[in-house]
């Protein structure tokens, strides 16, 4: 009896089987979860492949890569980032705003026909609170970017002023960052939300969005899916998307498979070598869209580390070493190397002249003779298990080895878990390390903050991991850095960035060599052209389905 | 047998407190830090977010004070605390996680006994002959072949050569919702009596069960063999044969039981294997487990998922090896618990 039993239902399982690989799920399937949209249209689902790293739905608590992506579908800001640009602010929900005379008290008017998904009318009261709400969450990644504020107040139910602790002329980028998410407070409220500390509204806010974006979060199950439904209150120009849905797809091949079969719509995961295999098929579409992530060369000035890797002179001819042109063909179609620590799109970012910039190794060797070191010297270059929009560390890390063999440095490559190298970065123990960097907020002042010289709490986070000191003769980098900082004449403000990259490029301790695109796919029989924005990535209310 | 069984259960009480004092210590002695792992590069850089966040989490207290809490919270509130890394129960996440894993290794294990006993009773009955050397060529395969290498080859010829079966997932967003059920979408899919998602879950779970079974495959198929080729030289089965019984009823009324008594350990044992692989399958076919949530609090140093990860591994590990020596009794009269 038992052995019938299982017999019947290991066959009823095979059956099974065979039926759902009978095309259930291959080739282009039309039909989805959602029904019909209304007044006869077929509804239209559009699937994201990728990893994209959510740990939280909270726009107070998100940082991940990703975040913003979800971010700008749920939710509105005062100000966004305009389409195609690396980091370009244009009014969202404020339509317009003034700076006083001292350049720290902003006021924002904003529109008045804006709805959460709730039908609460948005307010300048939900501004304020939503920003005390982040000020008030100290331990958060995102409290970074909202730490400027002083104060935030709404003398009116359309008017907001800002009141910042020092000038700060990238104000309006760091606007249109997750951390300024504007959230219905009373709805946020009603699960524990608070503007004055002690918020426990993260666990609802993972289930579900508290905004007024063109998409509502329907359901998010982590490192599975998560689903986001047309917000039907939303005040802006709709999408003909219904339903999206980014699939959690921790493996290449598996996207590019996924994509190939049409299973979903669009792949995000690809680096210019996985490119390839998505070259030459039918319906798909590969293309790059400019990044701010750079990978750099990260040199000590700590002598006890390293008495050779940290004399100034080294590092100037590790940088005239390098054989620039062999990175940008590691990294593929779209890559560019920076001059120095601003990256291309950002303002007055300049990319280094390799006619005139490039690599010198006659001039790399008198440098080295003039540090005392003709016959070169042996350095470890630590490496985390990590990469850089799909190119790996370890590769540079070889690339690098044997471009300074040519001036007599022997590199041993030191491989880590990447959570090793961060502890080791941060307590600033490694004399040559290979590194990231994506920014905070889509401005030159992230970059001034991070790469200045300076040690010490006030100090800069490369400041402090290089112990590249704050002294009489790198003052002038901060002179016409805190210029940078507050210009807000664009062209200004960018001829002083000139100036400070040029300066910098005589002394540092870096090296930075390239600066990534994104690579992604998609399948031209269903989606429009998608565009892609450093920020959030694909911005999802721009899609278009065919 | 019931005596047996609460002193197993009591044993493991023990491993359990001494499992989660080394994966605390060891956790805590990693030379890197939650903060490091967690926080943004500007964050890392200033001491007032690294201070807070410290404080959020617990870990400006000694270890053993940290210790002290953590396993008063299981012990007092039956709660495995919070994720560092995603901000929500530990416990909420294994019941999200853990059903994935089980349907995986269920199906996997399904697959490693029907198909690693099968073909051990052919090879064993086609001794020698071209059979025998084809399945022994596949179940040495089977437990030589690096999975992660094996899951690309078979994701290529599958998914994207002959294209007949999804690619990764456990289902077809497009299509179904298997939400709000108990997380094993085979048995939900049953229960709500919807073939189409059974079908659609089923095509999904083939290929990466597939992968995980077939080292435990190979495995119970060398074991098999082996086992029944010595079982078939004994006394008792000459005398079978010599009263004109056929080859098939002999081998399987009479010599399978005793041959299949050692490849009930190498199972259980295989089992166990199947966690260990666990990690490579899921990432490539993008299986929402255990095994990817072990990783993702490996690397954040989410030391609450870490410690709740490595006790629900070691209950099952446990609990699995007690089923096998319980099964052992069923199966062989002559074992008797003391």
């Amino acid at each position: 009896m038992k052995r019938t039993l299982s017999l019947l239902l290991t066959a009823a399982m095979l059956l099974a089987l065979l039926a759902g690989c009978g095309g259930g799920t291959k080739g282009n399937v039309q039909g989805n979860v959602q029904g019909n949209a209304g007044d006869g249209e077929t509804a239209k689902t559009i699937v994201i492949g990728g990893q994209s790293d959510l740990i939280t739905l909270d726009p107070g608590h998100m940082y991940e890569p990703y975040a913003n992506m979800i971010a700008y579908a749920a939710y509105d800001m005062l100000y966004r980032v305009k389409s195609g640009t690396l980091g370009t602010p244009e009014p969202s929900v404020a339509t317009e705003y003034t700076v006083d005379e001292t350049g720290t008290v902003y006021t924002f008017k904003l529109r008045e026909d804006v709805v959460f998904a709730s039908g609460n009318p948005l307010t300048a009261k939900d501004v304020v609170w939503s920003v005390n709400r982040v000020l008030n969450m100290k331990e958060s990644n995102a409290y970074t970017n909202i730490k400027i504020v002083a104060k935030v107040e709404a003398p009116d139910d359309y008017t907001v002023v800002f009141t910042l602790t020092q000038p700060d002329a990238s104000f309006l980028v760091k606007l249109t960052s997750n951390a300024y998410c504007i959230l219905d407070s009373e709805l946020v409220k009603q699960h524990g939300g608070s503007d004055a500390g002690g918020d426990t509204a993260q666990e609802w806010l993972d289930t579900t969005s508290a905004g007024s974006g063109p998409y509502i979060i329907d359901s998010w199950t982590p490192q599975e899916q998560l689903v986001l439904k047309k917000n039907p209150n939303y005040w802006g120009e709709s999408s003909n998307i219904d339903t999206i849905i980014f699939r959690e797809m921790t493996s290449v091949d598996a996207q590019i498979t996924a994509l190939q079969n049409g299973d979903v719509d669009i792949i995000l995961g690809l680096n210019s070598e996985t490119a390839k295999q998505v070259e030459g098929m039918e319906n798909v579409t590969f293309t790059t869209g400019e990044t701010a992530m750079m990978t750099f060369l990260v040199m000590s000035r700590d002598a006890s580390l390293s008495p050779e890797m940290s004399n100034p002179l080294v590092q100037k001819a590790v940088r005239l070493a390098l054989d620039y042109e062999g990175y940008l063909t590691l990294g593929g179609e779209g890559c560019l190397v920076p001059l120095n620590f601003v990256q291309d799109g950002f303002s007055g970012g300049m990319e280094r002249d390799l006619s005139t910039q490039g690599r010198d190794l006659e001039q790399a060797k008198a440098l080295m003779a003039e540090a005392g070191y003709p016959d070169g010297f042996t350095v470890t270059l630590t490496c985390a298990n990590n990469n850089s929009e799909g190119l790996q560390w370890t590769t540079i890390a070889q690339k690098v080895a044997q471009d300074l063999a040519e001036i007599g440095i022997t590199v041993n490559i030191e491989t880590l878990e990447t959570t090793m190298v961060y502890e080791k970065m941060r307590q600033g123990t490694m004399p040559f390390y290979v590194m990231f960097w994506s920014p905070d907020y889509y401005d030159i002042n992230n970059q001034i903050d991070a790469f200045l010289p300076g040690t010490g709490d006030t100090g800069t986070a490369y400041g402090n991991r290089t112990k590249w000191e704050r002294t009489a003769d790198n003052e002038e980098l901060w002179t016409l850095g805190d210029q940078v900082k507050v210009e807000t004449d664009e062209t200004k403000r960018a001829e002083l960035s000139q100036q400070l990259q040029e300066l910098f490029e005589e002394d540092n301790p870096f090296a930075f060599l390239l600066q990534h695109p994104k690579t992604y796919a998609y399948r031209t029989d269903r989606l429009e052209d998608v565009t892609y924005n450093d920020l959030c990535k694909i911005e999802l209310c721009e899609l278009v389905a065919k | 047998m019931l005596r047996y069984i609460l002193r197993r259960l009591g044993l493991m009480v023990v491993l359990l407190f001494g499992v989660s004092v080394l994966v605390f210590m060891i956790s805590h002695f990693v030379p890197s830090s939650p903060e490091a792992a967690n926080l943004s590069q500007s964050a890392l850089n200033d001491p007032e977010i690294v201070a807070a966040y410290r404080a959020k989490w617990g870990l400006d207290k000694p270890v053993w004070e940290q210790y002290l809490i953590y396993m008063k919270n299981i012990l007092v509130n039956h709660d495995l605390g919070t994720s560092i890394r995603t901000g929500r129960p530990v416990l909420e996440e294994l019941q999200q996680y853990f059903p994935a894993t089980l349907e995986l290794s269920v199906f996997a294990m399904l697959i490693a006994i029907v198909f690693g006993v099968a073909f051990g009773i052919i090879s064993a009955i086609f001794q020698n002959k071209p059979i025998d050397q084809i399945l022994r060529a596949i179940s040495v395969s089977g437990v030589s072949l690096p999975s992660f290498w094996f899951s690309l080859l078979i994701m290529n010829l599958f998914c994207k050569v002959f294209a007949i079966f999804p690619s990764g997932n456990r289902y077809d967003p497009r299509l179904y919702d298997p939400t709000g059920g108990t997380g094993l979408y085979v048995l939900d899919a049953i229960s709500w009596g919807n073939f189409s998602l059974l079908g659609d879950v089923l095509a999904h779970l083939f290929l990466p069960a597939l992968v995980l079974g077939f080292f435990t495959m190979g495995l119970i198929t060398r074991q098999t063999r082996s086992n029944l080729l010595e079982v078939m030289s004994s006394d008792y089965i000459r005398t079978a044969r010599s009263k004109g019984m056929s080859q098939r009823r002999v081998v399987i009324h009479h010599a399978l039981g005793n041959a299949l008594v050692p490849v009930i350990t190498v199972s259980g044992m295989g089992f166990c294997n199947l966690l260990g692989g666990m990690v490579f399958v899921e990432k490539i076919f993008s299986w929402p487990g255990i095994g990817q949530y072990a990783y993702l609090a490996a690397v954040n140093l989410d030391f609450p998922a870490i410690c709740g990860v490595s006790l629900l591994i070691a209950v099952v590990y446990v609990v699995v090896n007690l089923v096998i020596d319980i099964l052992y009794g069923v199966i062989d009269p002559r074992i008797r618990y003391q």
